[in-house]
């Protein structure tokens, strides 16, 4: 650990940033397969590319995990941290666009839309998302955020003939720019008190404690509104049901997970490590002695709690009323991140923990979930309504199956991955003394399993008012949707595995110094 | 001599015009207009710390905005633009049709 | 003078942000907003920044606004594209969520520390030049958030390409 390397040199660069430079340098590759392919015939084309994809998905999981997991903390040039933390978040959205890319090849012959672009941008998303999760500057903090951002509205309005998916596309455009030029303004604050954009230094001059308050409190609010707005929590959710019920649904699966994953993963990397250091377990001695270590706890710890118990209501008790599916899972993706910040509030390991295993299971079924919303539709919109999905347990079993298996995951039930997840973050949060969000946060999610029963019982116990014709089933899809599968129920039946795995993860955000 | 604190108070004032014309307009040309200006007010924020701190990081991060916000407007105007394209043939006072 | 100068530019530029985010014509507003950036650039003068103000004349002046004029051309004037309001209220909302937001702002800057001094003071960048000493700070501290702002202009590039072409239907 403090492993501080400042000049520039192409092996170190592989090392730490191995994971990006896979997808950056295939993503170029990728633009020129396309070019290659274009004499060629759409299906073979698309199948060509989606495959690339997957493989190079596949390769980036492989080296994430196998080589740049047992790095021992090494910061790059001052911007990039290759530590467990960063690569576990990583792998999991990397995941998600390997999941994520293997639908894309059914969906977008389903929906007669095979462009290469779409997977090209696909990897570059990946890519910006992990160097995002993986920097420890400011500054490339946002441009790295932009890369994701600018890449995923572009998919976000992939649908052209669409007035939904324009519509919100442009509406996550502007919301997103809005939270961007927030997050800013907070930063040149910070640079203008402290001094610095890195936020280990940050970190230094914050514990030295000769700081006035209110600037930093006002730099802090306004990154914590820009980075809330990539997590969709209340209040700055309210693009999140238009854009997810316009996007393709496959970006929508991507969108819901890897971007929460990124920002959840950023914002508790810049809240633990930036402002109230976690220096304490981190066992330096330099830095025990300066004891202004959660002096800015009085000041967030209420606001995240408010936000948190927000979110589950307002998520919950609004998805109850939909009628569109994709919508009733926007609304619940809100009252994920309620539920996931209530891990935040913990602040302690086991929170921590809890929260990576929360995005790791999430990532599993709510991608699953988007890609038997995908298939039932057929074409994009044409089966969506919850009307639409009466009776279906009787004409398609197997797919109906699966997405009452990811339902019952996200409702929380107990053979799941989603119980577990849920239950580590509760029991964190009671830990440390939040009874009250706890039992609140319990009594939301008994209210939420309501919505996603209700689909359920409407498949096995109700007769169908409407022929639905889902489309041709994809065998990638089906493989994927799969691994999702028996990844959520592993996960529910012997959770202990990734749970190390995610406690050696947290424990890592301690050392990035 | 022109004190740091007024450089800061136009910029504050400027971003906060922005986000009041963010929050009231709804042209959406003027929306993206308004997040330009919000974008200005923290360049002249971060030139202005930096030169009154004798640093030079805040006005290299300034010009990595500028940058971004050309990409930005590149999207959006490409968003703007296939919006109004499936809204040509039918005239709507106003485009919102997700609601809910 | 320094001192007139400085009121002149930051006078202008309140005024023209307000006029602009009340401006009824959108065309109108693109323009004053024209008026606004050369005011800025003149407020990076001011600080010592040439390099800045030159580049927020080329890319804001000459690039950024020159794609809004054309956008606003393409689609029709007349038929302006609205959305609902993300405040419901209305203006006074918005008004109120303004003020209180730039109370806060100027309460924190009457309590404004600046942070350590770097080693940049005026006389130095005045005798290097202030581009030489961005090129300095961006192709060695930067080096690598510089390449990745190269593959954000490739990523608005694909996405835009993306999103204006035309469909080949049955191709």
């Amino acid at each position: 650990m403090n492993n501080i390397n400042m000049s520039f040199d192409l092996y170190h660069l592989w090392q730490v940033c191995g994971g990006q430079l896979i997808l950056i340098v295939a993503g170029l590759l990728l633009i020129l397969v396309d070019i290659i392919l274009m004499e060629k015939d759409q299906e073979i084309r698309g199948r060509w590319m989606g495959w690339l994809t997957v493989f190079i998905f596949a390769a980036t999981i492989g080296h994430l995990a196998c080589r740049e997991w047992d790095l021992h903390d090494t910061i790059f040039m001052n911007v990039f941290s290759a530590d467990k933390y960063s690569i576990f978040i990583s792998i999991v959205m990397t995941c998600a666009g390997l999941l994520a890319a293997m639908m894309s090849i059914g969906y977008l012959r389903n929906n007669g839309l095979v462009r290469g672009e779409y997977y090209i941008l696909l990897v570059f998303a990946v890519a910006g998302a992990i160097g995002l999760i993986q920097s420890v500057d400011l500054l490339m903090m946002f441009i790295t955020l932009e890369v994701m951002s600018l890449a995923i509205y572009a998919l976000a309005a992939f649908l052209k003939d669409s007035s939904y998916s324009q519509e919100g596309a442009f509406k996550y455009f502007l919301l997103g720019s809005f939270g961007s030029a927030l997050f800013l303004f907070g930063v040149a604050i910070i640079y203008g008190t402290t001094g610095t954009l890195n936020i280990t230094q940050m970190a230094q001059y914050i514990s030295g404690g000769s700081y006035s308050t209110l600037p930093i409190l006002v730099a802090f609010a306004m990154i914590m509104a820009g980075f809330f707005f990539k997590m969709a929590m209340v209040p700055f959710h309210m693009w999140t049901p238009d854009v997810y019920e316009g996007a393709p649904s496959v970006i929508t699966g991507f969108m819901a997970t890897a971007v929460k994953a990124a920002a959840f993963g950023v914002f508790m990397k810049v809240l633990f490590v930036g402002f109230t250091p976690i220096l304490a377990s981190s066992g330096q001695p330099d830095f025990a002695a300066t004891v202004n270590l959660s002096a800015l706890g009085p000041y967030w710890k209420p606001v995240i709690w408010w936000l948190a118990l927000l979110s589950m209501f307002i998520g919950n008790l609004i998805a109850v009323s939909q009628s569109n599916i994709k919508r009733m899972l926007a609304y619940s993706s809100i009252a994920h991140a309620g539920y996931m910040a209530v891990g935040i509030i913990a602040a302690n390991g086991e929170g921590r923990m809890g929260v990576l295993f929360y995005l790791f299971a999430y990532t599993l079924m709510n991608i699953g979930a988007f890609g038997v919303v995908y298939l039932i539709d057929g074409m994009e919109r044409k089966a969506q309504d919850l009307e639409d999905y009466r009776g279906l347990g009787y004409i398609y079993p197997s797919l109906s199956f699966l997405l009452s298996l990811f339902l019952v995951a996200m409702a929380g039930l107990p053979p799941t991955a989603g119980f577990i997840a849920k239950f580590y973050v509760f029991a964190a949060a009671i830990k440390e003394g939040y009874f009250l969000l706890a039992a609140l946060g319990v009594l939301t999610s008994v209210i939420g399993a309501y919505y996603y029963l209700r689909v359920i019982y409407l498949m096995y116990m109700k007769e169908k008012v409407k022929d639905v014709e889902r489309g041709p089933i994809a065998a990638p899809t089906v493989v994927a949707l799969v691994i999702a599968a028996l990844g959520v129920v592993y996960l529910g039946l012997l959770p202990e595995n990734l749970a190390s795995v995610a406690n050696l993860a947290q424990q890592s955000l301690a050392m990035i110094f | 001599m022109v004190h740091l604190s007024w450089y800061l108070t136009v910029s504050a004032m400027l971003f906060c015009i922005g986000v009041f014309g963010f929050l009231t307009r709804r042209n959406i040309i003027m929306m993206l207009l308004s997040i330009e200006l919000m974008l200005n007010s923290v360049n002249l924020n971060l030139a202005a710390m930096s030169h009154y701190m004798e640093d030079i990081r805040g006005q290299v991060l300034v010009f990595f905005i500028i940058a971004v916000a050309a990409a930005e407007a590149a999207i959006g105007l490409g968003i703007v633009v296939t919006l109004f394209r499936n809204y040509r043939s039918v005239y709507t006072e106003d485009i919102t049709i997700l609601k809910g | 003078m320094v001192q007139l100068l400085f009121f002149y530019f930051a006078l202008v530029v309140i005024g023209l942000g307000l006029r602009i985010v009340t401006c009824k014509n959108p065309v109108h507003s693109v323009l004053l907003m024209l008026l606004l950036f050369f005011h800025m650039a003149g407020l990076y003068l001011l600080l010592n920044a040439e390099f800045l103000a030159a580049v927020q004349v080329i890319v804001y002046a000459g690039a950024i606004l020159v794609l809004y004029l054309f956008v606003l051309f393409l689609v029709n004037l007349r038929e302006e594209i609205k959305m609902s309001p993300f405040v419901q209220k209305g203006k006074w909302a918005g008004l109120v969520a303004a003020l209180a937001l730039l109370i806060t702002f100027l309460r924190g800057v009457f309590n404004f520390t600046l942070g350590p001094h770097g080693q940049y003071t005026i006389e130095k960048v005045q005798q290097i030049t202030h581009t030489k000493a961005m090129g300095e700070a961006i192709y060695t501290t930067y080096i690598l958030p510089f390449e990745i702002a190269g593959l954000i202009l490739l990523v608005a590039v694909i996405g835009g390409l993306a999103l204006a072409k035309k469909e080949d239907k049955g191709a």
